[in-house]
């Protein structure tokens, strides 16, 4: 028996330390608390280096574009783009104010919207593991960033905290196959879940079959599970598969959010 | 022993500080090599047998930890990758920088299906492999290119003498060749 469990060792603990993951695994998703620990441990020990490279790297790209590249029409671009991100934002923001306007006429109510209020950070880093979608951000408790912190770019949604230290804070993007956001269709109301597929696109799940969604429909944010406010752009409808026998539509939505270009995102204070 | 594991340490920190920062800043958005998987064939080439077994696990459970998503998955995956890296040295000289390029590549595709496949049965995270072959490869063949270069540096500031193995932890057979 000892010579059988000697010869075999290797294999049997292998097989001990893979049916462990899984234990591991199952434990962690229902006590999250655990790895979270552990990454603002890790986040803490890469934080510093993140944001001294990240100085480092903005000052010879900044060097690079200024000087040695296309001088101004670099500077010409980014006030482009920052405009046209400008009156994008307000223009969903518009469309929004004028349906919700046109309702409340119609049940004869009255509502404010509320200003979004947060903190501006960098992001520095991502995730070391190419399985999971998530970036480093240059904010953490002292500035008031709390986990489950929406996180915006202009007025498009870009993820949720969801490890968060002293000085940094780690950001799901809404891409990753574990993020989930409750929404609506802009245009006709209509609820759905927009769920990351670990890709460049969502696919938004669960809208009825009695609801008739286009291509080119906006997505925005219900503002009913708790972490992003009502009205936060998520992205636009590329293709919609109509339910033959289903329930539900097979909807995918092109996120609004450039996530290959971040640098500056917006963490919102989170509303008790 | 405690040279070897600070040496290891050090270059495990540098690792994922260069697949989180460094190479995502200089190319966005693109797939990075897998350092953890490199480490992985190199406890499996240098220290072997259970010890390294559980290495390549608390290493793949420090990477889970640094994803600071779930626990397990990619332990569960260099778990895997470190049994294939065994079989195949047990069958092929690991000597020359192309099998180094092997292995790396066959663990790194190995690990990252480990990982979609556990994300698919524990968590029913909607991860398409299908989807994801492409950039399966792109990373394997990523990690397959850097791997004969930090394996031979590996090599160059450890020695087998670092890490003795005990004759009750020989598990392998007597033709495996390893790297000098």
């Amino acid at each position: 028996m000892t010579e059988i469990l000697r010869r075999h060792s290797l294999s049997l603990t292998a097989l001990f330390l893979i049916g462990l993951s899984f234990q591991l695994m199952g434990s962690s998703v229902r006590h999250p608390e655990l790895p979270r620990a552990g990454g603002r441990i890790i986040l803490s020990l890469l934080a510093p280096v993140d944001n001294v490279f990240h100085e480092i790297s903005e000052s010879s790209s900044y060097l690079w574009r200024r000087y040695l590249w296309l001088i101004d029409v670099q500077d010409q671009n980014a006030d482009l783009r920052g405009r046209v991100d400008a009156l994008e934002s307000l223009n969903s923001r518009l469309l929004e104010f004028e349906s919700e306007n046109e309702r409340l006429r119609q049940l004869l109510e009255f509502k404010t919207t509320t200003a979004l209020e947060g903190s501006v950070a960098t992001v520095v880093g991502r995730d070391p593991s190419n399985w999971t979608f998530t970036v480093n951000v240059d904010r953490g408790l002292r500035d008031g960033v709390v986990e489950g912190s929406a996180v915006v770019v202009g007025d498009a949604v870009v993820g949720q905290t969801t490890a968060v230290t002293q000085t940094n804070s780690r950001v799901q993007l809404l891409t990753d196959g574990l993020s989930a956001i409750s929404t609506i269709v802009q245009r006709n109301r209509a609820p759905g879940i927009a769920e990351g597929m670990q890709g460049k696109l969502l696919r938004l799940r669960y809208v009825e079959s009695q609801y008739k969604v286009l291509p080119g429909d906006r997505i925005i944010t219900s503002g009913l599970d708790g972490v992003y406010p009502k009205g936060l752009l998520v992205g636009v409808v590329t293709e919609v598969r109509q339910a033959e026998r289903g329930l539900f539509h097979t909807i995918t939505v092109q996120p609004s959010a450039d996530l290959t270009r971040l640098e500056q995102v917006m963490i919102l204070k989170r509303s008790e | 022993m405690i040279r070897f594991l600070t040496i290891f340490a050090l270059v495990f920190l540098a690792g994922i500080f260069v697949q989180a920062t460094l190479l995502r800043t200089l190319v966005p958005a693109a797939p990075a090599p897998d350092f953890t998987v490199v480490l992985v064939c190199f406890l499996a080439l240098r220290v072997g047998g259970v010890r390294g077994l559980l290495g390549a696990f608390v290493l793949g459970l420090l990477a889970d930890f640094a994803s600071a998503q779930f626990l397990g998955p990619c332990a569960a995956g260099a778990t895997v990758a470190y049994l294939l890296v065994v079989f195949i040295a047990s069958h092929m000289y690991a000597d020359r920088a192309f099998s180094l390029a092997l292995l790396a590549f066959m663990s790194a595709a190995a690990k990252s299906l480990v990982y979609v496949v556990m994300l698919q049965t524990v968590v029913g995270a909607q991860v398409s492999i299908s989807n994801m072959l492409g950039t399966i490869a792109l990373e394997a063949l990523l990690t397959a290119v850097i791997a004969p270069f930090l394996l031979a540096l590996l090599f160059g500031m450890t020695s087998s003498t670092d890490f003795a193995r005990s004759p009750a932890n020989e598990t392998l057979p007597l033709r495996i060749r390893r790297v000098r």
